[in-house]
This record gives structure tokens, C-alpha cells and sequence, in this order.
């Protein structure tokens, strides 16, 4: 599940907590981001700021979309590591993946608590023009494909 | 685990948006108070839509967080009561067990939400909450005008979602 805030477009406050996995994820802007596990106490994360050469994607195995494929077959090596949908934003944000790459529909409320968390960690989620998200700004709550990733100097529309 | 993959997809969300007032008929035009707008989703093709509204007069964040980490604590407490009766997802191809957790995590969510929230919540009667762009254009208050008086006094979600109703 997960439970966003977001104040002028932007989200500030996140949390997404998975209770099969007793994960839970969180952030407040300006305040860094955080994992939980279980008992454990909360630890701060980051993100992989320097992409590896065999580049970690989170991602689902079982379906993938056309536009995602060719993303693929663009990468010069890759591995894909799956996980349920707003946990894939996390696995960036943790810096266990390089990048998260959504090329189909979601809608804002999937995306706004983990894009707090990622941003919290030093990523970023754009659109495919490598354009931050924001919300609330047109008629319509649906997100453009996006990317969610750590290492900011790749452009990682290249690869579409 | 049984029904792991299936309780990762599980995307319960609200996004709580600040915005204006939405401005009823009978109000006045420049009645607005600061608030937060939540949508709430339960799961992918079946979503709720709710309005709550927040006020705004707090700036720590980390305060606003605690809160909202004991509701998905809350929640994720119920769903799992549910899992550990024993039910798999993927035997049930009717959705039933899906629902069970998906209401209990909700009523969890709301009570959590609600008792933030008391005394600024309100409703979108079912029929308006999946014309998502109507949505949209209520929350940013673009045409406030055009929706007025769809708005109750008391908040609610999608009959689906309320069985008790």
C-alpha cells in the first residue's frame, strides 16, 4: 500500500509499506528516506548514483510491454529483478536496482509516495523526456510513462 | 509464500492533494479553506475515490508522517490477519479473498485517515468517483461552478467497498 502527500505538484510526504514482506519505505521532504524491516530499526537509504555495466533493472518477468522490450533489447547488458509495482520505485531508492523503467499507464496515486522516497534518496522519477513527475496539473490523473533511477548523468531515454 | 507476488501487486494509495474549497451552490464563492484532497485507490480497475479533507496549519513533516506509517502499520496488520488464515490468492479466481483483505486494510486505512481528518471530510457520491477527469477538474478547482452541490456532508467510497451501506 502506499499513502503519498503532495503539496504544489509535488509529493512531501511518502510511505510504502509491503506487510507480506514486513517492509515499509518512507520519507518526508527534506528529511532523507528510510527502510524498516520488520523490528529492525529504520535505516536511511540511497540510491546507486553510478549505474553498473550490467545494469540491475526492476522490473516484472512475467509481463512486459512491447515499448519495454525494445528498452531491453537497447541496454548493452542488463538483468531484471521482479517485485510488485510501487516496490520496484523502492528497489531503486534502496539501491539494490539502477532503474525502474514503467512504459505503461499508472495513474498518480501509484507513483507519488515512492517518487517522494526515491527523490528523498537522491533519484529522480521523469517522464520519458526525462522530466520530473508532478501531480495535480492536468485533467486527467493518469502519469506518463516514466523512469525511476539514481545515476542522473545517464539520459536514459536514449535507450528507448 | 502463497500469494506473495499477488500481495506486492496490492496498491492501496491515497494521495492527499492541498487545494481550494470546493465551492457549494449555496456557499459563498470565496468560502475557501486550506485542505488536503485524498484520492484513494483500493486496486487496479475497481478504485474508490474520496475527498478528504485536511487542514493545513502543519508545517512539520516528520510530524505528519508518524501518523501516516501507524495507519499503513494498521492496515498491513489487518491484511495480514487475513493471510495468515490461511487463504491463497492464486486459487481464487473470483476475487472474493482479495476483497476481504482489500476492506479490512480500507476500513483500517479510513479509520486511521478519519480520525486525522475529523470534522473535514466529505463525500463524492459513487457515480461521480470513476469520471476521473470530472475528478481531476474538481480537484484542481478549475470550474468549481460546474460541480456544485455534488458535494455531502459526510464522506464515503464506492458502494463496492461498503458493504455495510
Amino acid at each position: 500500500m502506499n499513502i503519498a502527500l503532495i503539496d504544489k505538484h509535488e509529493p512531501i510526504i511518502g510511505v510504502v509499506y509491503a506487510p507480506v514482506v514486513g517492509s515499509l519505505y518512507c520519507a518526508a521532504r527534506g528529511k532523507g528516506a528510510y527502510k524498516k524491516s520488520e523490528l529492525d530499526e529504520p535505516v536511511p537509504i540511497h540510491v546507486r548514483n553510478h549505474c553498473r555495466e550490467k545494469v540491475v533493472i526492476a522490473g516484472s518477468r512475467s509481463y512486459q510491454s512491447p515499448q519495454f522490450k525494445g528498452f531491453l533489447s537497447n541496454l548493452p547488458d542488463y538483468e531484471v529483478i521482479s517485485m510488485g509495482s510501487a516496490l520496484k520505485s523502492c528497489l531503486v531508492a534502496e539501491g539494490t536496482a539502477d532503474i525502474y523503467a514503467r512504459l505503461g499507464p499508472t495513474s498518480e496515486w501509484d507513483t507519488a509516495a515512492a517518487q517522494c522516497i526515491v527523490e528523498e534518496a537522491g533519484g529522480k522519477i521523469t517522464d520519458t523526456h526525462m522530466q520530473r513527475l508532478l501531480y495535480n496539473t492536468k485533467e486527467e490523473l493518469l502519469n506518463p510513462h516514466f523512469f525511476v533511477f539514481g545515476d542522473t548523468s545517464i539520459d536514459w531515454s536514449q535507450y528507448l | 509464500m502463497p500469494g506473495l507476488k499477488e500481495a506486492c501487486k496490492r496498491s492501496f494509495c491515497f494521495v492527499a492533494i492541498p487545494g481550494k474549497t470546493p465551492v457549494a451552490a449555496h456557499s459563498q464563492p470565496d468560502e475557501e479553506l486550506a485542505q488536503y484532497v485524498i484520492l484513494y485507490k483500493v486496486v487496479s480497475h475497481q478504485h474508490a475515490v474520496l475527498i478528504m479533507i485536511f487542514p493545513t496549519e502543519s508545517d512539520d513533516l516528520c510530524a505528519l508522517l508518524e501518523p501516516v506509517k501507524k495507519v499503513a502499520y494498521q492496515a498491513g496488520r489487518k491484511i495480514m490477519e487475513i493471510y495468515d488464515q490461511g487463504f491463497d490468492v492464486e486459487q481464487k479466481a473470483d476475487n472474493t479473498p482479495l476483497t476481504e483483505a482489500d476492506l479490512a486494510a480500507h476500513r483500517a486505512i479510513m479509520a486511521g485517515l478519519t480520525a486525522r481528518a475529523a470534522g473535514f471530510v466529505r463525500r463524492i457520491p459513487p457515480h461521480h468517483l470513476c469520471r476521473t477527469r470530472e475528478l481531476a477538474t474538481l480537484l484542481v478547482g478549475r470550474s468549481p461552478g460546474r460541480h456544485a452541490g455534488i458535494y455531502q456532508p459526510q464522506w464515503g467510497v464506492h458502494r463496492e467497498y461498503c458493504p455495510d451501506r
